[in-house]
């Protein structure tokens, strides 16, 4: 953007602007062959994280975890995320809200999340793709919410998939997951969302 | 129009009984017609706070994530209580967010009154506490705003009609004019018979002494029916008597 401003500051010769043109093409075309996203793609990234982020915070006030998810009733309500994940900066700015009467917190984990760690909430990204049916299978029973944002997120027995269409996030439930794990969640939320066929498993 | 002075006893006692029992009555009706009004506009609007409430948090979810279709549907239900007229959603900055009016013909009259009624919301957003407001006997409106999670996440408005009160009043006011019809055919009846105790003494004193004075007869005697004041009129007491000035008159029965 800097040198593009340089560029406005040149006589407005016909040579400048054949020359500010021949800039522009070069500046396009090292973003194209290096893989530099353009500037107006990282900025729709980092809001539709921020509104992933706080989709999941708005999911959560509508689930209900049995008293065994905490271990007393001051301890806050987590979610883990892992600590390169893209979302994690937008899940920080929502860290210390109040939800369900406790304080909102986010934990990072580096590549596989501790599940004894307290996480009442688990944020699995296509970052952690790979790993997802062995984790999912580990903590099948386990109170812990479940979301990914990737397609087959709840046909791997994961409990809400987010899904972003045009501008809106739609979410896929998967209710056997959800009462396996011992969570309540809200029928308002049930109406709102996809409901996982278990059978097909999507 | 004759003097009151001029009616005949019975008559004034009869026109007093039947007179004091329609003001009693009439005012007794008047009181408990402002009761009966006060608690009806109580219960209305308790009503219409618990219907909002229901519908409030039936709608958290549509508000909390702005799903316009759902939150409609939620006031759908309304539909089931024909006395609200309409119905609104309107998120934390005054937005609204969800539509309702009882007949398809009111839709634009819902429409226009969200508007006028989103000016007051904005007065009353600072109040963060429920608000009703009656427009006479016609309609009350009632802002209530919707929590969740310890947090006013938009605001409900119910505009209903005021119907019910009005036919209550008029079934009241009819119920009462009966009563005073009826009240005044059973007071005529009993104080014909019971002014009897009070004027029939007086009657018979007075035609006492209309005989008297028209036949010249002093042997006549008045019958003593109490020892009320016209009794004692009949008999005077002994202080009286001794005085000298009423014992020395000709008419009096010891003179004679």
């Amino acid at each position: 953007m800097k040198q593009l401003k340089i560029i406005m500051k040149l006589p407005q010769t016909r040579l400048t602007r054949h020359c500010r043109t021949f800039q522009l093409a070069v500046l396009w075309y090292a973003a194209l062959v290096i893989g530099l996203p353009p500037v107006h793609a990282a900025a729709e990234s980092a809001s539709e994280y921020a509104v992933k982020a706080a989709i999941i915070f708005k999911i959560a006030k509508f689930v209900s975890w049995p008293e065994s998810a905490f271990s007393n009733l001051s301890e806050p309500l987590s979610i883990c995320v892992q600590k390169d994940d893209p979302i994690a900066d937008a899940m920080s700015a929502l860290s210390g809200k109040s939800i369900q009467g406790r304080v909102f917190s986010v934990r990072y984990f580096d590549k596989s999340p501790v599940i004894s760690d307290g996480c009442q909430i688990l944020f699995l990204s296509t970052l952690q793709e790979a790993m997802q049916p062995d984790l999912l299978e580990a903590i099948t029973n386990q109170p812990i919410l479940t979301i990914g944002d990737n397609d087959q997120f709840t046909a791997l027995g994961g409990i809400i998939g987010l899904e972003i269409n045009s501008d809106r996030v739609q979410f896929t439930i998967n209710i056997v997951a959800s009462e396996s794990a011992g969570l309540d969640i809200s029928s308002q939320l049930l109406q709102l969302a996809k409901i996982a066929d278990n059978d097909q498993g999507t | 129009m004759r003097k009151f002075a001029d009616i005949p006893i019975a008559k004034k006692l009869v026109s007093i009984m039947i007179a004091t029992t329609v003001t009693a009555l009439l005012l007794a009706s008047i009181m408990q017609g402002i009761t009966e009004s006060m608690a009806y506009r109580e219960s209305i609007v308790q009503n219409l706070a618990t219907i909002a409430a229901v519908i409030g948090t039936n709608s958290t979810a549509a508000i909390t994530f702005e799903d316009q279709q759902l939150a409609n549907q939620a006031l759908k239900s309304l539909k089931a209580e024909p006395s609200i007229l309409s119905g609104h959603i309107f998120d934390t900055t005054g937005k609204l967010m969800a539509t309702y009016a009882a007949n398809e013909s009111d839709w634009e009259i819902s429409e226009q009154m969200s508007k006028s009624r989103r000016s007051l919301l904005a007065n009353w957003l600072a109040k963060n506490e429920p608000v009703h407001l009656f427009s006479g006997l016609e309609t009350i409106d009632i802002f209530q705003p919707i929590q969740f999670d310890r947090e006013i996440i938009g605001y409900i408005h119910l505009g209903a009609s005021l119907d019910p009160l009005v036919k209550t009043l008029q079934r009241f006011a009819w119920m009462t004019v009966i009563a005073i019809i009826i009240s005044i055919l059973a007071a005529y009846v009993m104080s014909l018979r019971l002014q009897a105790f009070v004027s029939h003494p007086i009657l018979a004193l007075a035609d006492l002494m209309r005989r008297v004075t028209q036949d010249d007869d002093f042997s006549l005697r008045a019958e003593k029916t109490g020892d009320d004041e016209v009794g004692s009129l009949i008999e005077p007491p002994v202080p009286v008597l001794s005085s000298g000035s009423l014992a020395d008159h000709p008419f009096h029965p010891y003179n004679q």
